[in-house]
């Protein structure tokens, strides 16, 4: 592989006697093996190497003894790492002796020892393998957020970002500002007490907006297609039927919702009397002031709110749009403040959904005496005489199905995220122009951790377009987003990878010349990194990467490699792990665990100190789909008994922080363990365990049943060969 | 067939100024129907009242049978998590419903405001004096005081009689009324008792105070409704034969050993203690976590009038024997006055309560299906429980046999039917602490975790876990925990009932399974029932 650093390595290694790994380990063997490390320059031990004085220790070695390969054994590598922060020239290992040897192993023991002299040679290896990226990618990238759709969201992502004085353009199909919000006679309380209507704040924004030197709009706008990647985009613009092209370093897509078709609803009524609206017509009326029924166009004294009209309907959308309880009591207000005498609003909800905040203007409004609540199931809507229309709902809380006659019914309809129409991008990527979605039309992110992002880097989902949410809180996610474009630039500029592995110089070096075009890397890539050249040949957009390694683990020539994290280092690793002959009665078992969780997780095991077997070696992966399977053969063939892989859910309500990690493993994991079947090895040796970082305490629990099933299938055949 | 609903915004207006004012802040948990004790499996209540009042159905609830079987115990205002305080808003139905049935209807409007209360008062006076001014008796008689001088019995009779018929009669009126109304929502429904069988049966109850006994929050009502009660039969008594003595040639004053005589003062003193305490305890002040005992115009308007009767009627008689003629014969007056109003009103005011609440307990009694108590499958004798999965707390590792559910064989007559006290397996409440499973160094369970309130607990939400309930004195301030259980069905979980009023009144009680009270299909309950009457099924 490349190794690009110009320097002759010389070799330090740290072995701490602190935290109680003196007492427990033979510090004089590990030593020993140090030492026989080739290019090793020296080796020290020091009983507080995260000590002032420790550091200084290492930090003389650097400048003294022109040590530039660093390998510390000690705790682990997730702690301390301000304290052992050294040049970026210098290649550094941290050797878990702590949490995942001396703190969770018997000490004095021969297994203990053995098991922190693999690491300890594992480490040694590795960094001897690894180097620093020859140039790191600093670039010129384009400042400019470009911001799509101007609405709460967009108006909102657009002030922040121009105010944190970046340049934005604001891009908005209509000819005015102000989307969703526009179409609004009043708004839901965001103040104290959260009990009282607002006015819909647009005005002001509007206003902001305008007055903003670092803010160009274009209104009457669409974005044909983007092209690039983060720091680097171009954009087409097409405006007034003018094309312009815009070179921005982020992208914000803010263009929101649609409401649900209600002509689908005429199950609810809608279509059989013209007394029947949905909920933004009703918006409409009250915004004109004329709240009658369109049959006659006499007041709407007594009005009906349907709830979940095709929201959490698996034939419409299977989901909460979260907002429409809210909304639909906003809209029992209009009645109520229209008519205080006699103004009658029935509202039939599933559930009373009014999450944060709205909770208190729910309360609010159940105690208005013209507000009829009840859960129920609305069966029927029909027109009763000719203005009037009769509503039926059943399992209500009154006991049994009832009926209110009324002048009008509001179905209050879902949201429809305006990427399912088309996919307003255009996004030039090999894996097409649209953002990958989760479900439903809305996009795909690692939801808990990144709930802006999207799987396209630099490329920011906010407001309704991402899930359903109110005013309030769009704006909220507005600002985040513009926040985390801002980011994704700074990150384009220094060359450093995004989320979750930011600060991560490394990048993936694909070897072209043995490259065969198959193609794997640019279809599994989660984030869309890889374009194809003509041929059919990866061609690496490195902003968009985000060094998961799943690239690496497709490739079936393997020839992608990152400068810290190759086939080779990970595969010489493997073999500096000693296999005990069969006759010593112990096993080997390698387990490939994902460094965004399950490492993690038994880190923390050490740390509450979670004895588990001794048999286990655990090699960090960056994800599970960044496992090569040259690697598990190659530990099979090696001796190893089994192999697990420990790493996050996938599928549905996945957490892999890489998207699609996991599951690519698991997928690939079958097709190895067709191999072994073939080989006669048996196919359970190989296995995938879910392990979220909350299970770190089942742990030992985990490698008690794995060994007791190796044990069962018995030792490898192919030991010793 | 739907029922069509058009709710009554007046009435709910209404209710909301005769005090149930909190009632569109109920939001269906159905805690209250846990708690009530004349709530049942098959018959949640008041929950479901809630939400009539709610959507102003004033038909529905002034036939509403139930309204008045309430004894206004007001444990479920104290345990509702909204502070909707269901208990007031049921004292505002039927005050609101006395209205509604009187007879003759436009009388009932004088009584729901203070400002007639003038009125009221000038009709007795101006009537009496203008009796004296006729009979010439306008100035206090000479000599020794005899009260006859002032009004002679026959006068009074003329008066009193007719006035009592009054009374009497146009109650019977709004009951037949509000009879008819019962029965119309009970249409086509086959009586399981007999009138007669249900009547004794309420005569009974009413003169022993079993409901008043079941009471927690105004358990104390019953030490003062009680004597009441029977001072007041014992002074109507003492009319009656006063009245029968003078026919007979036996006049008054009558001497103090006179059998009726002492009959009148035990009556007195009986009557003045009822009224004292439920005077006091309308003064009461309750702990932070609950809201006073409300008083309205229309609760003072029949105590204040009732125990004005007695203190004056004693003052009477005190003055007599002092000789101090110029305050006995004014004093005189005043009590006639006041004895027209309590009987002459009798319909229009509170007090009409006994023509309500007996016709309704009869009705019920003749129409209410038994009450179902389902037994919760489980070991019969209550297993000792040990909390061991419980991180936090070492010392829970107790094996308590936990002192309600040790209790409940003994005491509960049930015998064998199920235990919940403590004995429920803890692991139907995912280790969470409950109050049963207290050690038993916490008389009170003081100590223990509420909070677990388990939301998944197989029992069905609306638990009443036992431990401290939030209202208790002795509850140690500890509070329910903050989920409010999930409207999916109530259930009674005895836990460590505090020895106290105020506490929880369950111990041994057997959780009611998941109620049939949302008008979905209700869990059938797990074992079959056995079917003891309601009454009998509580502990006091
Ligand atoms: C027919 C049978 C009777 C029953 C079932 C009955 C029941 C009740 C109940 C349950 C209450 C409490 C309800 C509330 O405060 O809203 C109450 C209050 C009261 N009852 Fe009765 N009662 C009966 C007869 C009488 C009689 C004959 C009297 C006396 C003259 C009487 C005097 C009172 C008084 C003064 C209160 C008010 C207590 C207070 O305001 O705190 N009751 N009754
Ligand atoms: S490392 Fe991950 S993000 Fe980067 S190209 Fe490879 S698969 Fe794509
Ligand atoms: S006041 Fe007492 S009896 Fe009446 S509903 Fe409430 S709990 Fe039941
Ligand atoms: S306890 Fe629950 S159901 Fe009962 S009144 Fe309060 S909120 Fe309503």
């Amino acid at each position: 592989m490349a190794n690009d650093t110009a320097a002759e390595p010389k070799l330090g290694t740290y072995i701490c006697t602190g935290c109680g790994l003196g007492e427990a380990l033979d510090i004089g063997a590990l030593e020993k093996i140090a030492q026989a490390a080739p290019k090793s320059v020296t080796c020290k031990t020091h009983a507080f190497f995260c000590s002032d004085e420790g550091v200084k220790v290492i930090r003389d070695d650097l400048a003294g003894a022109g040590v530039n390969h660093v390998v510390i054994a000690a705790c682990s590598g997730r702690v301390n790492q301000e304290v052992f922060a050294f040049p970026k020239e210098v290649v550094l290992d941290r050797v878990n002796l702590r949490e995942q040897v001396a703190w969770s192993h018997a000490a004095k023991d021969a297994d203990t020892d053995a098991l922190a002299q693999d690491y300890l040679r594992m480490g040694l290896v590795k960094n001897s393998k690894s180097s620093i990226p020859a140039s790191p990618v600093t670039q010129e990238v384009y400042e400019t957020l470009l911001v799509i759709g101007a609405g709460a969201t967009g108006m909102q992502a657009a002030i922040e970002a121009a105010k944190a004085g970046h340049k934005v353009v604001l891009v908005e199909k209509e000819a005015e500002l102000g989307g969703y919000m526009r179409t609004l006679h009043r708004q839901l309380p965001q103040r104290q007490p959260y009990t009282a209507l607002m006015e819909p704040d647009l005005a002001r924004k509007q206003v902001e907006v305008k007055a903003q030197p670092n803010i160009t709009v274009m209104t009457s706008a669409e974005v044909v297609k983007i092209s690039g990647q983060p720091g680097l985009f171009t954009a087409l613009v097409k405006s007034d039927g003018r094309e312009s092209t815009l070179q921005v370093g982020a992208v914000v897509l803010a263009t929101g919702s649609s409401p649900y078709d209600a002509t689908k609803l005429g199950h609810l009524g809608f279509g059989a009397s013209p007394n029947v609206v949905s909920s933004d017509t009703f918006e409409a009326m009250a915004k004109s002031g004329k709240l009658v029924r369109p049959s006659d166009g006499q007041p709407a004294r007594s009005v009906a709110f349907v709830l979940c009209a095709g929201s959490r309907d698996p034939d419409h959308l299977p989901y909460c749009s979260s907002t429409c309880c809210a909304t639909s009591l906003k809209q029992a207000a209009y009645v109520r403040q229209a008519n205080p005498r006699e103004g009658r609003a029935y509202v039939f909800y599933r559930d009373m959904r009014t999450p944060g905040h709205l909770e208190y203007f729910y309360k609010a409004m159940q105690q208005d005496e013209g507000v009829f609540l009840t859960k129920g199931k609305v069966t029927a809507v029909k027109a009763a005489g000719k203005n009037q229309v009769a509503v039926t709902a059943e399992e209500t809380l009154l006991g049994g199905p009832i009926t209110v006659e009324v002048d009008l019914v509001v179905l209050a309809t879902g949201m429809v995220p305006s990427t399912l129409a088309h996919d307003i991008l255009g996004l030039q990527y090999r894996q097409g122009p649209a953002l990958p979605d989760l479900k439903y039309g809305f996009p795909d992110s690692h939801f808990i951790c990144f709930p802006y992002e999207t799987r396209r880097t630099g490329v920011f989902a906010a407001g309704t377009v991402r899930a359903p949410m109110t005013i309030a809180d769009a704006t909220i996610d507005g600002g985040g987003a513009a926040m985390k474009g801002i980011q994704a630039i700074a990150y384009a500029r220094t060359g450093e990878a995004a989320l979750p592995r930011a600060m991560d110089p490394t990048y993936p070096v694909f070897g072209l010349d043995r490259c065969t075009a198959c193609k794997r890397c640019t279809e599994e890539c989660p984030f869309g990194t890889l374009n194809e050249d003509d041929k059919g040949f990866p061609q690496l957009n490195i902003n968009r990467c985000r060094r998961c390694g799943i690239c690496m683990g497709a490739c079936p020539e393997r020839v992608i490699n990152f400068q810290n994290y190759s086939i080779d280092g990970m595969s010489s690793q493997i073999r500096a792990i000693e296999i005990p002959s069969e006759s010593s009665g112990k096993l080997r078992i390698l387990a490939f665990m994902c460094e965004n969780d399950a490492y993690p997780a038994i880190d923390m095991a050490g740390v509450r100190r979670l004895q588990y077997d001794a048999q286990v070696r655990v090699v960090p992966v960056r994800c599970l789909g960044a496992i090569n399977q040259v690697w598990i053969a190659d530990s099979l063939s090696g001796g190893f008994d089994g192999v697990m892989l420990l790493g996050c859910k996938y599928g549905d309500n996945y957490q892999c922080h890489m998207i699609r990690g996991s599951e690519l493993a698991v997928e690939r994991l079958g097709k190895i363990q067709e191999t072994l079947n073939r080989l006669g090895l048996e196919a359970e040796r190989v296995q995938y365990i879910e392990f979220p970082i909350s299970d770190y305490q089942r742990f030992p629990e985990i490698v008690k049943g794995f060994v007791k099933a190796i044990r069962k299938i018995g030792p490898n055949p192919f030991k010793g060969f | 067939m739907p029922t069509t609903v058009a709710p009554d915004l007046d009435f709910i207006r209404s209710l909301k100024q005769l005090g149930g004012e909190n009632l569109k802040s109920c939001y269906q948990c159905a805690t209250c129907s846990v708690v009530c004790p004349i709530s049942t499996d098959d018959r949640p209540f008041p929950r479901p009242e809630m939400i009539y009042a709610q959507w102003g159905m004033k038909e529905k609830l002034v036939s509403d049978p139930l309204v008045w079987v309430c004894h206004n115990c007001r444990d479920c205002s104290s345990y509702c998590p909204r502070g909707a305080k269901p208990g007031e808003l049921l004292a505002a139905v039927r005050d609101y419903t006395i209205t509604h049935f009187a007879w003759p209807s436009s009388f009932a409007r004088l009584f729901n405001s203070a400002r007639f209360l003038p009125l009221l008062f000038a009709i007795p006076v101006v009537l009496l004096l203008a009796v004296l001014a006729v009979e010439g008796h306008l100035h206090i008689p000479e000599g020794q005081i005899i009260y006859s001088k002032l009004f002679p019995i026959h006068t009074l009779e003329y008066i009193y009689i007719p006035v009592a018929f009054f009374g009497f009669i146009a109650g019977l009126m709004g009951m037949r009324r509000y009879w008819t109304a019962i029965s119309a929502q009970r249409a086509g429904a086959r009586p399981r008792r007999g009138l007669v069988e249900a009547a004794i049966l309420t005569g009974k109850e009413i003169l022993s105070h079993t409901q008043f006994k079941k009471c927690s929050v105004e358990g104390k009502r019953y030490y003062g409704h009680l004597p009441m009660l029977y001072g007041f039969l014992g002074a109507f008594g003492t009319t009656t034969l006063v009245t029968i003595y003078y026919y007979s040639g036996r006049f008054t004053p009558l001497p103090l050993y006179d059998p009726t005589k002492i009959l009148g003062n035990v009556s007195a003193v009986l009557l003045l203690y009822g009224c004292g305490r439920l005077v006091a305890r309308r003064f009461e002040k309750e702990p932070e976590e609950r809201n006073n005992l409300p008083s309205s115009y229309f609760d003072w308007l029949f105590l204040g009038l009732l125990t004005a009767v007695a203190v004056t009627g004693t003052l009477t008689e005190l003055t007599r024997l002092s000789g101090a003629a110029g305050i006995a014969y004014p004093i005189y007056f005043i009590h006639l006055s006041l004895i027209f109003m309590l009987l002459g009103y009798m319909p229009y005011s509170k007090f009409a309560h006994l023509f309500y609440r007996s016709a309704a307990m009869v009705h019920e009694k003749m129409y209410a299906p038994e009450a179902v108590v389902v037994a919760l499958p489980g070991p019969p004798v209550a297993p000792p429980v040990v909390v061991e999965e419980v991180e936090e707390v070492e010392e829970e590792k107790v094996a308590a046999p936990a002192g309600a559910a040790a209790k409940a064989p003994a005491t509960s007559p049930l015998g064998g039917g199920s235990k919940i006290g403590g004995g429920a397996p803890p692991s139907m409440f995912g280790g969470s602490k409950i109050g049963g499973g207290a050690p038993p160094s916490s008389p009170f369970g003081g100590g223990s975790k509420i909070g677990g309130a388990p939301p998944t607990s197989p029992l069905g939400g609306g638990s009443k876990i036992g431990g401290a309930p939030p209202t208790s004195p002795l509850g140690g301030g500890s509070k329910i925990g903050g989920s409010p259980p999930p409207p999916a069905g109530g259930s009674k979980i005895g836990g460590t009932p505090p020895p106290a009023p105020g506490g929880s009144k369950i111990g041994g009680t057997p959780p009611p399974a998941a109620r049939p009270m949302f008008g979905g299909v209700p869990p059938k309950p797990p074992a079959p029932p056995v079917a003891p009457p309601a009454e009998e099924s509580k502990e006091e």
